[in-house]
């Protein structure tokens, strides 16, 4: 049968090029797609699949390049385009619309009055719905279905319209496992109709299970399609991932090793009740990187916030190691009686060693003791960060600083000026109810002076600042603090090369100069390049922890689509590193 | 519609530069110099008040010129009439600096009347209660600070909801307005039933006469509005509500308690409106109606301090705008008072008013490009060649007389630099600092 089958081509895209301002989404990209199959266009995040996609369902238009529908050369400039060509595409996102039922959202956008009856339109649903094996109620309101309704709405929509072609984004992203199979089962039902699927995906298993062919895309460039019956999962990973490639980046040798922050069994369930982050243990280490890698949305926002404090209510310990041991004493957010009792439990000594006892001595002698730098830490001091906001931390003494994601949204204010946002973690410094602006000011002209911040001048809004500017002031503030943990998420999106490598060397350097590094990225070769260790996330869980200087991208790129029954033995990689 | 062989012939190219032949299309504007803004904003108001006097006369058939000269008769026709407008100015502004840090923090509060009206309820409650058995300056201390801990209650109650259960503020401080002005009713009806629906004139516990009554509430204000745009610009609150303002992630992200500063910040957006209360009740009317003590303000301020963008200072400005607006209609009206009855006339014109001022940032943020046969300019340029004769001509007497100007300030500035050297020295490099790097930047 498939011999037969594979001769039509339904569709054939021809050098689709599209760019959007200087970022190249989609390159010189060739390849056919047969009439009755179901194809996986498989690759990374911004590889570029969901681009083509839209490209060929009219809500892109591609630069260059030419896209045929059975043999024709066709131009589709809008969706209406694509509707006529009897192509149909379900988003990631789906597009309904919350207040209708489900048939008025099938009929919706309907011109022809015949289709857009509504007793009409019932019945050749229900027909459709017995002829795949859909189960829908079409009274219902979309804001009472669940996902996988919905999207069971989205499919049947495109079907009414006649749809030969069907495009699914993601479409297993939110479903549960029994779903997915119904989802599947319907999808070979459509398949044998001779209906043409093309599935979006970064998930290898399903891809085996489903497709007939599979088409990977890499970093916007179009590698090669294979038939699923003449590949594995360990090849289509490397095709996915690609060869490791040499970058320049500077990665010195992690000195000082000391356990810094302990995190221990982190959960955290959102507001939906979805798990997003599932029994998270790792240890970040003083003087190495530890880059963490995973398919976007497994959790790596997330456990940075958790940590950091901006999300609070999660389950576990974030458990962190203060340097103290050996160091002079000094007090900060102490009263007389917690240095007193600190004292007796034995937390300091004399530079000879001898135990500190200051009962009975009055505040002013202690003071006198300690400014003399006589008096040192025997132990390092332990905090449990669990659900403190970032302010408490901070009052703590422990000095954790975070980059994350969402710079103009969270990280600056995009509408304040440089100085402003110099002063965001800071502001609360000093008595009185007055801001001190100065030490900001100064901050503000050393970061513009040392990180060659572009900017007309320091009142400027940040949001007026390039992205590699933007993001170069947010670094710049936040290894201020000389940090002891630096967590930073993507911090090189967006950013032109120059940009990108000056944010390397000073994760870096802070890195050499002892603060734990956590570098959330999305390139392997990068990671690979710079981090110590790599830990890999999976749907909100660790599915490994390896050696960056040793490990491959095959390894890596595995890990990141692993299924959840084989984290065990992965789990001693901890140990090797 | 397109059929399968009309597509084949659209190829991208042709596609694109179709899209790109419309007559006239809005582009977004860079570096507006801060004059050519002002300029802008200044002609659009003046095009309103023409507007808005031809449509007078044309309904009402009044003269528009002796109309224009109204307008100003009606603001500063007397030294009553002038301190009235400074009065009614200030009060406003109170208003407006009371709405604006609520509004930096994205919290519509739309319910400025119901706080004016119950602080000004309290404090004629205590008038009227109190009068007579207590000395004057007792009543007017105490129904101050009770004014202001009512309105700030008044406010804090929406705040608190909002804080914690995300409810819709702007609905809220509405609906609170309704309660307040009913509870004035209510309470008119219950102590004065013989009256119709206002409180006689009270005699005690008046604010005290400071030259002629009106001076005082100016100076009070004037203190408010120092405070204020310290609180705003230099104090660690006012740079919490303003990060609350812009992102709440950000608030989030460095440990802001958003909950607290919303409360706060209603607090004391409440507590100031229940003072603009306690002016109009002791100091202006010394009397309450359920529907006229707050005179609308609540809902004026709004678009004071919406035109000048919550910054306190140009408040100023647009509040003495709004007033001198209201007050010259009333007198445009009153002149006319055969033809035009009520305030409509004022209403009309105040509306063209505002129309037109928000068309006019249309025109600050994006400039219309006009296109022909390919090449684009922007409208304002060619209205602007056109006036280029005109602009030359006054550019011939205002360039010397400016320069005259000029030279004068410079000569008084000059003076006083030298007078205050000393105690400037701190201060001064800073500033000199600031205004260098952005003259460089121009």
């Amino acid at each position: 049968m498939e011999n037969t089958v594979q001769q039509d081509i339904s569709i054939r895209f021809e050098n689709i090029t599209k760019t959007f301002g200087s970022v190249v989404a989609n390159e010189k990209i060739t390849f056919d797609v047969y009439k009755g199959e179901i194809l996986s266009l498989l690759g990374e995040n911004g590889s570029g699949k969901t681009t083509l996609m839209n490209m060929l369902s009219g809500i892109y238009f591609p630069d260059e390049g030419q896209i045929y529908v059975n043999g024709e050369k066709v131009t589709i400039a809008s969706p209406m385009d694509a509707f006529r060509l009897k192509i149909g595409m379900v988003h990631q996102h789906f597009k309904l619309i919350d207040v209708f039922t489900c048939l008025e959202n099938i009929i919706l956008g309907i011109t022809n009055k015949e289709k857009a009856n509504k007793s009409n339109a019932r019945k050749a649903v229900m027909n459709l719905c017995d002829r795949y094996g859909f189960e829908i109620n079409l009274d219902k309101k979309v804001y009472d279905l669940s996902v996988s309704e919905k999207q069971t709405l989205e499919i049947l929509k495109t079907l009414y319209r006649e749809a030969e072609i069907l495009i699914l984004d993601e479409p297993t992203a939110v479903l549960t496992p029994i779903e997915i199979k119904k989802l599947f089962s319907v999808l070979t039902n459509m398949r044998k109709d001779g209906k043409t699927i093309i599935i979006i995906t970064h998930k290898l298993n399903e891809v085996m299970e489903i497709s007939d062919r599979v088409a990977v895309l890499r970093k916007g460039q179009y590698i090669d399609t294979v038939k699923t019956s003449e590949t594995n999962e360990a090849q289509l990973t490397e095709m996915m991932v690609g060869k490791k490639i040499v970058l320049n980046i500077k990665r010195t040798e992690p000195k000082d090793m000391e356990d810094r922050l302990f995190v221990e069994h982190l959960s955290l369930t959102n507001k939906d009740g979805t798990k997003v982050l599932d029994d998270i243990n790792f240890i970040a280490r003083s003087g190495e990187i530890l880059g963490i890698a995973g398919i976007a949305g497994s959790g790596q926002r997330e456990l940075l916030e958790a940590i950091a404090g901006v999300k609070p209510g999660y389950k576990g310990d974030v458990i962190f190691n203060r340097p103290k041991k050996n160091l002079p004493v000094s007090f900060f957010h102490k009263t007389y009686r917690e240095v007193v009792n600190m004292a007796k439990n034995g937390a300091f000594h004399y530079e000879d060693g001898t135990p500190v006892d200051f009962t009975g001595m009055s505040s002013k002698k202690i003071k006198e003791l300690v400014n003399k730098e006589k008096v040192i830490f025997n132990e390092n001091e332990i905090y449990n960060l669990r659900n403190l906001n970032p302010r408490t931390i901070r009052e703590l003494g422990v000095r954790l600083s975070f980059v994350p994601e969402d710079r103009l949204g969270m990280g600056l204010v995009g509408n304040m000026d440089l100085i402003d946002n110099m002063m965001l973690r800071s502001y609360r410094k000093g008595k009185g109810i007055a801001v001190n602006r100065k030490k900001p000011e100064a901050l503000a002209e050393e970061i513009v002076h040392e990180l060659d911040v572009v900017t007309p001048n320091l009142h400027t809004p940040v949001r007026k600042l390039s992205g590699g500017n933007v993001q170069k002031v947010l670094v710049g503030r936040e290894i201020a603090s000389s940090p002891k943990v630096l967590m930073a998420a993507y911090p090189v999106r967006g950013l032109d090369i120059n940009s990108s490598y000056l944010i390397y060397n000073l994760l870096d350097k802070e890195k050499q100069e002892g603060s734990a590094v956590i570098f959330v990225g999305e390139d392997l070769d990068v990671l690979l390049a710079l981090c110590d260790r790599i830990l890999v996330m999976c749907e909100g869980r660790v599915s490994g922890i390896v050696d960056a200087r040793s490990a491959t991208k095959e390894e890596v790129g595995l890990l990141m689509t692993k299924k959840k029954e084989e984290e065990e033995e992965t789990n001693g990689g901890e140990n090797n590193a | 519609m397109l059929n399968k062989n009309n597509s084949v012939k659209t190829l991208p190219s042709e596609k694109s530069t179709k899209e790109k032949k419309k007559l006239f299309h809005v582009e977004k504007r860079f570096n507006m110099a801060t004059w050519q803004s002002i300029l802008i904003r200044f002609a659009f108001i003046l095009i309103a008040i023409f507007f808005g006097l031809l449509v007078l006369t044309m309904a009402y058939g009044i003269d528009p010129f002796a109309s224009f000269g109204n307008l100003f008769k009606g603001a500063f026709g007397n030294w009553d009439k002038f301190w009235e407008f400074f009065r009614d100015s200030a009060l406003l502004l109170g208003v407006g600096l009371a709405l604006i840090p609520a509004f930096k923090m994205k919290f519509w509060n739309l319910g400025g009347n119901g706080q004016i009206a119950i602080g000004a309820l309290a404090c004629i409650m205590l008038m009227v209660e109190l009068g007579g058995k207590v000395p004057d300056i007792v009543i007017v201390l105490v129904s101050g600070v009770v004014a202001v801990i009512i309105g700030a209650i008044w406010a804090a109650i929406p705040a608190i909801f909002k804080a914690l259960f995300n409810t819709n503020e702007s609905l809220f401080t509405l609906m609170m307005n309704y309660i307040a002005t009913g509870l004035v009713g209510i309470y008119i009806y219950w102590r004065f039933p013989d009256e119709s629906n206002i409180v006689p004139s009270q005699s005690y516990g008046r604010l005290p006469v400071l030259f002629n009554g009106k001076v005082l509430i100016v100076i009070l204000i004037a203190a408010l509005f120092v405070g204020l745009f310290f609180y705003l610009k230099y104090s660690k609150h006012g740079y919490e509500l303003s990060v609350v303002g812009e992102s709440i992630n950000t608030a989030r992200y460095v440990g802001i308690n958003s909950k607290k500063v919303i409360i706060r910040t209603l607090i004391l957006s409440g507590a100031l409106c229940g003072f603009v209360g306690f002016l109009i009740a002791s100091g202006v009317d010394f009397s309450i109606t359920a529907e006229n003590t707050h005179r609308g303000m609540g809902f004026t301020a709004i678009m004071a301090v919406w035109l000048a963008k919550f910054n306190p200072i140009i408040s100023i400005g647009t509040a003495m705008f709004i007033t001198f607006i209201t007050k010259g209609m009333s007198q445009v009206q009153m002149s006319n008072s055969r033809y035009i009855t009520g305030d409509s006339a004022t209403n009309i014109v105040m509306g063209l008013i505002f129309l037109f001022v928000i068309a006019s940032e249309f025109l600050v943020e994006y400039k219309i490009m006009y296109n022909k046969n390919g090449k684009e300019t922007d409208v304002f340029e060619i209205i602007g060649n056109f006036l280029k004769p005109v602009a030359n001509f006054f550019k011939k007497i205002f360039v010397p007389v400016g320069r005259f100007f000029a030279k004068v300030f410079k000569s008084i500035g000059l003076f006083f630099r030298k007078l205050f050297r000393i105690s400037a020295k701190k201060e001064k490099p800073r500033m000199n600092k600031g205004n260098a790097s952005a003259k460089e930047d121009k």
